[in-house]
């Protein structure tokens, strides 16, 4: 897949893979990323609790 | 002060800057091996706690003295393949005059100690996953093999801007995800299948026992000694030549800003993938190398976002790939295949999927391609596991392979003749009744 924001090193700047389209879409993924564990842990968490009632 | 001598000191003083930064890269990349060594003793049970530390000792100095001797001699002559150039390597035989003290070379020590700490990572990574049954004696000739001969041969194909891989594929491998993760995690397993399982792993119907090591906090907090030991190690892969940039290994340019992002973010994911998938406390930290493994081979040009999500996934492959291992009745005792091997293959692929289209640094070399590195992987999992799995067979036949099952069950701290905590040694109830 072609993620390169530029041609030729000669005066680039930024060339960080998606940086011409697509950065928000793992911007997005990467904050999903972070959520989904806290849910696992708080569900982990949840059923220790209920064990011990 | 003259023009020319002006000249003169803003030289050196790139030199020195040079010199410096790879020195320090090298003492920091020292610490990855100690966090290898708490590690491994922490995930070992008690009676083999210092057979397992000595083995990581032994095998990070006899890398050293090997790697002066034949593994700089490696990376220089053999870039086309298995026959050697005896001009290019000239300068690295042992006797030549750019591998001692030189005043006009300011440069060859602190490569060599930058590139002997790589070797001494490779050697730390089987080191794990063979403990607790294997032979000291053995395990240091396979450690020289991989670190001092295997590992740097695939270093000067791939990881040299003249290597073969490089030239004709357009090979990208930044942080090494191939040259040293898949070689060292196929050369392991290459040994595994010969070692075969600790005592007590496996049932007679196949299934699994787990083994606890006896300081899962020593484990953690070794693996935490790996993290910071990685920022020297995935610094020490950029190339300063006192030009205008720093460029990565093959020449494209690059910055630290670059791979401190990177590093950062690929640790991350990989703790918190693991986490989310395993929510085991040595796995979480295990998915800190996942991570950052997942991801080397393209950090020098990643968006840190994506970054992050490769190294997720990376966290959530590599436990999943060592239950597969575990399926084959493989005893992987730290998981080092999967975090260094399946991960090396996340790390590949991914720049190739993933990461298309970026220049190179000369129009001679091909782009980085999806064929390009997936036959690049095949390349380094051929060289990581053949030597691995024929050196281990030649052990096995010969018998000096493995500890007794006898020696197994009193510690292989017996054959080291010493105890790592000999006041925490239960004593005979009867004894001591009679004091």
């Amino acid at each position: 897949m072609d993620t390169s924001p530029i041609t030729s090193w000669e005066g680039a700047e930024a060339f960080y893979t998606y940086f011409d389209g697509g950065a928000l879409f793992w911007f997005w993924l990467a904050v999903v990323c972070c959520i989904i564990p806290i849910v696992v842990a708080y569900k982990a968490e949840q059923r220790a609790e209920d064990r011990h009632k | 002060m003259s023009p020319e001598e002006l000249q003169s000191a803003i030289s050196m003083t790139t030199t020195i800057n040079l010199e410096v930064y790879y020195y320090w890269c090298t003492a920091i990349m020292i610490l990855i091996h100690a966090g290898f060594m708490m590690y491994e003793m922490g995930a070992s049970r008690v009676k083999h706690t210092l057979a397992s530390g000595t083995k990581n000792v032994l095998a990070f100095a006899f890398m050293i003295p090997t790697f002066w001797m034949f593994g700089w001699w490696i990376y220089l002559s053999m870039t086309a393949g298995f026959i050697p150039n005896f001009e290019a390597g000239a300068s690295a035989v042992p006797w030549s005059a750019s591998m001692g003290p030189n005043l006009a070379d300011n440069a060859t020590g602190v490569f060599w100690g930058a590139f002997t700490l790589f070797a001494c990572t490779t050697a730390s990574i089987m080191s794990g996953s063979v403990i607790e049954r294997i032979r000291l004696s053995a395990f240091i000739i396979l450690a020289v093999v991989l670190g001092s001969v295997v590992w740097i041969l695939s270093a000067a194909w791939g990881w040299h801007p003249d290597g073969w891989m490089v030239t004709k594929w357009g090979y990208h491998d930044f942080g090494a995800s191939g040259v040293v993760h898949i070689i060292s995690g196929f050369f392991a397993l290459g040994v595994l299948i010969h070692l075969g399982p600790r005592v007590g792993r496996f049932n007679a119907d196949g299934s699994a026992n787990i083994i606890r090591g006896h300081s899962l906090p020593m484990t953690m907090v070794g693996l935490m000694v790996i993290v910071v030991g990685f920022f020297g190690f995935l610094a020490g892969c950029l190339f300063y030549g006192g030009t205008a940039q720093w460029t990565n290994i093959y020449g494209m340019p690059t910055t630290l800003s670059t791979i401190c992002f990177n590093t950062l973010m690929g640790i991350a994911g990989g703790i918190i993938g693991c986490y989310t998938m395993t929510r085991d406390p040595f796995w979480m930290m295990s998915g800190a190398l996942c991570g950052v493994i997942s991801v080397a081979a393209g950090m020098d040009i990643y968006y840190p976002g994506f970054t992050f999500v490769l190294a997720f996934a990376g966290g959530l492959i590599g436990p999943m790939s060592a239950k597969v291992l575990e399926r084959f009745g493989i005893d992987d005792a730290v998981g080092a295949v999967s975090v260094h091997g399946t991960c090396g293959i996340v790390g590949l692929l991914g720049v190739g999927i993933f990461a298309g289209g970026y220049p190179q640094f000369s129009d001679a070399i091909p782009p980085a391609t999806l064929g390009g590195q997936f036959m690049g992987m095949l390349v380094m999992v051929a060289l990581g596991f053949i030597p691995g799995y024929v050196l281990g067979g030649l052990f096995k036949m010969l018998g000096v392979l493995r500890s007794s099952d006898a020696v197994q069950e009193t510690g292989l701290d017996l054959e080291i003749e010493n105890a790592a905590y000999p006041e925490s040694i239960q004593t005979d109830p009867k004894l001591l009744q009679k004091t």
